[in-house]
């Protein structure tokens, strides 16, 4: 498994550069490529509100696609090896559904646990999300612990998501109008409403779960030939599925209560990264998937804001629109997903 | 020559919802030594797989003991284990989207370094397992591009390059036409001469076993047996190993008749 570094890193590293560049001087407000450029290098831009919409606006923005593409890509490609299963994602721990439930208990429960109607602040709602996650995750982590068999890990996560459609279903019959509204709303997904601050923990949170993935690389590795071998290998599994988890959870736990549930990006990246690496090493993989899930969101975020136009498309609905194409592509030509 | 393998007294098989042992085999003592190619055969369900598992540490024993190179198995660290013992099994690879020399470096785990990284070292020791099983064409082909016998020769030099003085393999010859049967029985025969490993595999090829093993290990529902394939003929062990009602043991030639 010994190669030199592939010629492909060089070329995502340019891309992911390129699509920062264009996703910042792309937006509501027309601003011409040089002085976004300029702006970005040191050099004022010619109108005040120019610096302030990229600085304040755009480049947050930019930052937390990368944070959000990134960590969700890694967290899919983590699901996939330790389930062994091509179509996991971060959606099958049941962590984006926790999140949901809870924006789901504080938008929707509010008149049913007459709190009155209050309009919910964003800040609010990432903490409901993030409770929501997390709350799951520990239920996965104590599950883990008494049932040895994944593929039922694997169930009780689906079941945790069929629970959450089931009283957010509930929640939304006893709702009003606006709660209902506000609710969707945090469906669609946006990269869009973290402040400064907020992009810097989103970001502490995302580089702790990269670091976790990278100290299980090697187990990584191992499991590509199931659990048997990896144990006959010297893999202590038990800790090694810990530490996946947890580190799964880090990553699709913050983003999610950051941005929403975001679709695709968690299944289809890593399959794009196995098809342009042409590897399943995990050495290569995960530098792989982070770079290609940054790229994509950027894309998606850039066809999103519908440049020179004042609407702003639901975010989701770019990835789904990109990445179930993408996956039934995959299907198509490889006839299985082999993974 | 030293015993690789010592067993006293194991107890195999699983244990119940209560915790209570379910036993498949008990009692089972013998000993092997470094270089002997063993093999183990019964009837389906007598307890050769959950034999094999159990000494390979993949499933907890319920009683007895296992000394690997004189030390108990319980008081190894999953690497040491991983350094002393190499298993094929018969499960199917939930990926086979690796290369065969991928496959085969993963065997090096044990000895690399957090990351995984390859020393020269072990690139060697992967080339020369590549060559003991004649895969040198195939290295850079993917692993679902294969043949299944192919396929199980990568597994062994996967298990090769493990580099352990115990080398384990479930029903390794199952799917394989009689021409890759032999084939792959004697890649393993060799490597157990060659590399003085001890090679001990289950399998249902008994009459192949009996002309290719050092020793045999036959589980069947009166206990074990465990000694030369001569031996066992002597003692007419192959005779109970099946019910008599349809088929026979022909001790001049060795192998198994259809009764009329």
């Amino acid at each position: 498994m010994n190669r030199k570094l592939p010629y492909q890193f060089p070329l995502l590293i340019l891309v992911l550069i390129l699509c920062f560049c264009i996703n910042i001087s792309l937006g509501s407000v027309e601003i011409p490529f040089s002085a976004t450029l300029g702006e970005l290098l040191g050099y004022r831009a010619t109108e005040d509100s120019w610096s302030y919409i990229i600085w304040e606006y755009r480049l947050p923005k930019a930052f937390t696609a990368i944070l959000v593409g990134g960590g969700l890509s890694l967290s899919g490609l983590l699901m996939q090896t330790l389930f062994r299963n091509p179509l996991a994602g971060p959606f099958v721990l049941g962590i984006s559904s926790g999140a949901s439930l809870g924006a789901a208990l504080l938008i929707l429960g509010g008149g049913i646990f007459s709190f009155g109607y209050v309009l919910i602040s964003d800040l609010a709602l990432t903490l409901a999300s993030s409770l929501g996650s997390i709350l799951v995750l520990l239920t996965v982590v104590a599950v883990a612990r008494r049932v040895k068999d994944t593929m039922a890990l694997l169930i009780i996560g689906l079941m945790f998501a069929s629970i959450t459609a089931a009283v957010v279903t509930i929640l939304s019959y006893f709702a009003k109008a606006e709660e209902l509204q506000q609710y969707i709303f945090w469906t669609f997904g946006t990269v869009g409403n973290l402040s400064s601050s907020q992009v810097i923990i989103l970001g502490v949170i995302c580089f702790l779960g990269l670091l976790l993935s990278i100290s299980t690389i090697k187990s990584l590795n191992a499991l590509l030939l199931g659990e048997s071998y990896a144990r006959s290998l010297g893999v202590r599994i038990g800790r090694s599925r810990n530490l996946i988890i947890i580190a799964t959870g880090l990553l699709a736990g913050s983003v999610t209560a950051f941005a929403g549930p975001i679709a695709f990006i968690g299944l289809a990246v890593p399959h794009l990264t196995r098809q342009l690496f042409n590897t399943t090493d995990h050495r290569i993989l995960v530098p792989g998937v982070v770079l290609y899930g940054a790229i994509l969101l950027l894309l998606c975020d850039t066809i999103a804001q519908l440049p020179s136009s004042s609407y702003i498309l639901p975010i989701n609905a770019i990835t789904s629109i990109v990445g179930a194409p993408v996956v039934i592509w995959l299907l198509l030509r490889r006839r299985n997903m082999i993974f | 020559m030293h015993n690789v393998l010592d067993i006293s007294n194991l107890s195999i098989g699983y244990r119940g919802k209560d915790g209570k042992p379910i036993p498949v085999a008990e009692n089972l003592n013998f000993s092997l030594k470094q270089g002997e190619f063993v093999s183990v055969v019964g009837a389906n369900g007598i307890g050769k797989s959950t034999l094999l598992r159990t000494l390979a540490g993949v499933q907890r024993k319920l009683s007895g003991e296992v000394l690997i190179n004189g030390k108990p198995m319980g008081s190894l660290t999953p690497q040491e284990l991983a350094s002393s013992l190499s298993i094929v099994l018969t499960e199917p690879l939930p990926t086979r989207n690796l290369t065969v020399r991928e496959l085969i470096s993963l065997g090096r785990q044990p000895y690399t370094n957090w990351l995984g990284t390859l020393t020269l070292e072990d690139t060697e020791i992967v080339a020369d397992s590549i060559r003991k099983t004649g895969l040198e064409a195939l290295e850079e082909r993917k692993c679902y591009e294969l043949s299944d016998g192919q396929l199980q020769k990568v597994l062994i030099a996967r298990a090769l390059a493990q580099d352990t003085p115990v080398m384990m393999l479930d029903e390794p010859t199952t799917h394989l036409d009689l021409y890759h049967k032999v084939q792959v029985l004697k890649t393993m025969k060799e490597i157990a001469r060659e590399f003085g490993k001890t090679v001990i595999y289950t399998t249902h090829e008994i009459d192949l076993a009996i002309q290719l093993c050092d020793q045999m290990l036959i589980l069947d529902s009166s206990g074990h047996h465990f000694g030369p394939p001569c031996q066992h003929i002597e003692d007419r062990s192959f005779q109970r190993l099946f019910p008599s009602d349809l088929i026979g043991f022909d001790s001049r030639t060795g192998t198994f008749k259809i009764k009329n």
